[in-house]
C-alpha cells in the first residue's frame, strides 16, 4: 500500500467520489432527524470529505467544484447566497495550506488540523453571520456546530480514507 | 482517462491561491450585494428543491425508515398501557361529540338568524416532509407536494394538532414551509377565553413569543390560542397551543404540536381574499372579493 505522500487521486473518478460525497453529505444533513437541537444546529460533516481532498488534491477543478457545492449548500439551505460558498472556499483554501505539514503526518496530527482550520472556519461562520442582517447569529448554536463537527471527524474520514486508498486514516502519531 | 495531477512545467493562468482568492471575491460579492429576497433567488431555490427532491429521498430514506421504526417499537411497548388510555378518553370523547352535535345545531340556527356569512369549509391536503431545512438561521421544512396538487402560497399548514406554518413558495412537486418558529414567521392569533389579539412571532428558538398584545391583556396559563383570521391569510380558528409564561413573566405559546416530531403535514386548502376591487371602492360599496 502507497503511503500519504504518494498519494493522489488518480483519476476523474476519484474527485467525483469525493464530490459525491460532499453532496450525499449535504442532502444528509436535511433529514428530518427528530431533535430539537440536531436540527437547529449547523453540523458541517461535509467538511470532512473538502478536507480530505485539499489534502491531497492538487488540481485546478478542485476549488470550482468545492464553490458549486457551496451554491447547492446554500441553495438548500435558505442561507444568503455566496455564505456557504464563502466558508467552502475558505475551509478548502485553509486546509491546501496544510498539505506539506501533513505530509508523513499522524492520525492524531490530521485530526488537530482539522480541529484547528474547523475553528477559523466556525469563526468565521460566526463573523460573517454577525455582521450580515439576514442571519441571525447565535454564540452557543456555533460553538455546538463547531464541536459536533470536530467530534465527527474520525466517524467520516476514516471510511472515506479506507475507501480512497489513503492508509494516513490508520497510521498512529 | 483524464490525468488531474499536477505535472511539473505546466504552465497556468492562476496559481492555487490566485484561484482561490478570486473564488472568495466572488463568494463574498455574492454574499453582500445579491438581495435574499429577491424574487428570481427565491423562485431559483424553489426549483432547484424540486430538482434535488429525488435524491433528498433518497438520502434522507434510512433516517425516515430508522425513526419510523423506532417510533413503531416505542409503540409497541406502551400498547397495552395506550389502550387502557384510549378507553377512557372513548369514554369522555361521547359525552363531547353529543353536545358537540348540539351546539352545532344551535350555532346553524343562529346563523340563519344573524344572517352570518358561513366560513367556508376547509379543504385539507396531505404532504410528506422529504427534508428539514432548519439551521441556526432559518426554520423550514421541505414537504413533497406542490402547485400539481393545489398548493400556493400563503395556505397554513398544520401538523397533527394545531398550526405550525405557512408555505411560502411553491413547486411543481415540492413546497417550502416556514415553521412558526421562524424569526421570519408572524401570525395573527386570539386568546379563547379572554379574547385577547396578539401577534404569534418566531424568535428561532423552540417556543414562539406573543408581540402586540394589548396593556390591559391578561392572559392565564394555559390559555389556549387559535388562529384569529386578521389578515385574511390564514384562516379563523385554527389552533395553535397554549399560553405559558417564562420567568421574567414574558408570555410565549406552547405548541400544539411538536415541530421536531413531524414526518407528515396538513395543508389548509383555504384560498387568501384578494384586494378589494377597484369599482366597488369606487362607488363606495365596501364589497369585497
Amino acid at each position: 500500500m502507497s503511503s500519504f505522500s504518494q498519494f493522489q487521486p488518480q483519476s476523474r473518478r476519484d474527485l467525483l467520489v469525493s464530490y459525491l460525497a460532499i453532496f450525499i453529505l449535504i442532502l444528509l444533513e436535511h433529514a428530518p432527524l427528530g431533535n430539537y437541537w440536531l436540527s437547529a444546529m449547523d453540523i458541517g460533516i461535509f467538511f470532512i470529505p473538502i478536507f480530505f481532498l485539499a489534502r491531497v488534491y492538487d488540481g485546478p477543478w478542485g476549488l470550482f467544484g468545492i464553490m458549486l457545492l457551496g451554491l447547492v449548500k446554500d441553495l438548500t439551505s435558505e442561507t444568503p447566497l455566496g455564505f456557504w460558498v464563502l466558508l467552502f472556499c475558505l475551509f478548502f483554501m485553509l486546509s491546501s495550506s496544510q498539505r506539506q505539514f501533513l505530509v508523513n503526518a499522524g492520525f492524531r496530527t490530521v485530526w488537530s488540523t482539522f480541529v484547528f482550520i474547523c475553528l477559523l472556519t466556525y469563526g468565521a461562520y460566526y463573523l460573517i453571520s454577525m455582521v450580515h442582517t439576514d442571519l441571525p447569529a447565535s454564540v452557543l448554536l456555533t460553538g455546538l456546530s463547531a464541536f459536533a463537527t470536530m467530534i465527527s471527524f474520525p466517524l467520516v474520514y476514516l471510511p472515506f480514507a479506507w475507501v480512497q486508498g489513503d492508509e494516513i486514516g490508520f497510521r498512529r502519531g | 482517462m483524464v490525468d488531474f495531477r499536477t505535472r511539473k512545467g505546466e504552465k497556468r493562468l492562476l496559481n492555487g491561491t490566485g484561484i482561490g482568492l478570486v473564488c472568495v471575491a466572488i463568494a463574498a460579492l455574492m454574499l453582500f450585494i445579491l438581495p435574499k429576497d429577491d424574487p428570481r433567488i427565491t423562485s431559483l431555490r424553489q426549483q432547484s428543491l424540486d430538482f434535488l427532491e429525488p435524491a433528498l429521498e433518497l438520502v434522507t430514506w434510512p433516517v425516515r425508515r430508522v425513526r419510523d421504526v423506532s417510533g413503531w417499537m416505542s409503540n409497541l411497548s406502551r400498547m397495552s398501557e395506550d389502550i387502557e388510555k384510549l378507553k377512557s378518553e372513548n369514554q369522555a370523547m361521547r359525552l363531547i361529540v353529543e353536545a358537540a352535535s348540539r351546539d352545532k345545531a344551535l350555532l346553524a340556527q343562529y346563523r340563519r338568524l344573524l344572517s352570518l356569512p358561513t366560513e367556508a369549509d376547509i379543504e385539507i391536503a396531505g404532504a410528506r416532509v422529504v427534508a428539514d431545512l432548519r439551521s441556526p438561521f432559518v426554520k423550514t421544512l421541505v414537504a413533497n407536494s406542490g402547485a400539481q396538487n393545489g398548493l400556493s402560497v400563503g395556505q397554513a399548514v398544520m401538523g397533527d394538532r394545531g398550526l405550525i406554518g405557512r408555505i411560502i413558495s411553491v413547486g411543481e412537486e415540492t413546497s417550502r414551509i416556514l415553521l412558526v418558529t421562524d424569526f421570519n414567521s408572524h401570525i395573527p392569533v386570539i386568546s379563547v377565553t379572554s379574547n385577547v389579539r396578539a401577534i404569534m412571532s418566531g424568535r428561532n428558538q423552540p417556543d414562539p413569543v406573543l408581540d402586540f398584545l394589548p396593556r390591559t391583556a391578561s392572559l392565564e396559563d394555559g390559555e389556549k390560542l387559535i388562529t384569529s383570521g386578521d389578515g385574511g391569510n390564514v384562516p379563523i380558528g385554527l389552533p395553535i397551543g397554549v399560553v405559558a409564561f417564562d420567568d421574567s413573566g414574558n408570555p410565549y405559546v406552547q405548541l400544539n404540536d411538536n415541530l421536531d416530531q413531524l414526518l407528515h403535514v396538513r395543508v389548509v386548502l383555504a384560498s387568501t381574499p384578494g384586494p378589494p376591487r377597484q369599482e366597488a371602492r369606487k362607488s363606495g360599496q365596501g364589497q369585497t372579493r
